[in-house]
């Protein structure tokens, strides 16, 4: 008897934590032009999904290794997302800083529709984390100091934790809006100055699920 | 330093003038968040009012308690 505690904690010691599990990873190798609704998902694509369109009134297409808005079109945007089977799933890629309202670039995740989705997005020095429910609220925002480069962008969906982080800065906050939504990506934004479109970028696109 | 604050919303919930705390237009805050979480169909409530929790330095916050729109709830 006195040797049934002694078994059960060896037990314990041998579970393992859950880690988690790469749903797709796209850096976006591909021929010029391509549009991304065509453009196969590589290196890593274990769940046999492909970039779709929810709603936009540009393009999205590869160039020079990256997701970029296809062509120049005055105050257009572009939503890319990639279909799952879990709401909850952690987001990385490299998303274009430019430090001008004319081009803003920001991870979406829990999409419905064009109009419904949680967003993080880089706006001229913050971070910005926003809900996008037919009208747009913006629920935490944090100071950053960047420059025009490509930073590291981070959303995290978990049950009803909302998550971004950029560069180190993290915004937060709970909600269970929109919480059964499987629909996760990015979204690119042009304002009225052409040399906005070449800064319209994504890169390194990593999507998994959250352990 | 840390704090809640109640504010009034500001914005009309479009792409270039999104439903946010008047607080973060009006003083520098190193971040903030709403700890209220309004549904967004009730944007603007009556009466118009919130809370954030925010971080910001102590000159901002000593800024924030001197200026009458705002209610500091708590600060450490």
């Amino acid at each position: 008897m006195s040797h049934l505690p002694r078994r059960k904690l060896i037990l314990h010691q041998h579970q393992r934590a859950p880690r988690a599990v790469v749903l797709v990873s796209d850096t976006f190798s591909d021929t010029d032009e391509t549009l991304l609704s065509e453009h196969a998902i590589a290196p890593l694509n274990n769940i046999a999904a492909a970039w779709s369109e929810v709603s936009s009134t540009n393009v999205a297409a590869i160039r020079s290794s990256t997701a970029r808005m296809g062509s120049y079109i005055a105050n257009s945007y572009t939503q890319s997302v990639i279909s799952t089977a879990t709401p909850n799933v952690h987001i990385t890629a490299k998303l274009y800083h430019y430090n001008h309202s004319a081009i803003q670039n920001s991870l979406i995740g829990r999409v419905s529709d064009e109009s419904h989705y949680w967003q993080v997005k880089l706006v001229t020095t913050q971070i910005k984390l926003i809900e996008r429910n037919g009208s747009i609220t913006e629920r935490a925002a944090a100071a950053a100091s960047l420059s025009d480069a490509f930073y590291d962008t981070e959303l995290t969906l978990d049950g009803n934790s909302i998550r971004g982080k950029v560069n180190g800065i993290s915004v937060s906050y709970e909600s269970a809006l929109f919480n059964a939504v499987t629909q996760h990506g990015f979204e690119l934004t042009i304002g009225s100055n052409s040399w906005a479109l070449a800064l319209a970028q994504v890169d390194s696109f990593l999507m998994e699920t959250v352990p | 330093m840390k704090a809640r604050i109640l504010t009034p919303w500001s914005g009309s919930g479009k792409e270039d003038d999104p439903f946010r705390p008047r607080l973060a237009d009006d003083h520098k805050l190193v971040r903030w968040k709403d700890v209220t979480a309004q549904p967004a169909a009730n944007l603007q409530p009556d009466p118009n009012l919130f809370v954030v929790e925010v971080e910001a330095t102590a000159e901002a916050l000593a800024a924030i308690e001197s200026d009458s729109q705002y209610l500091i709830l708590w600060s450490e």
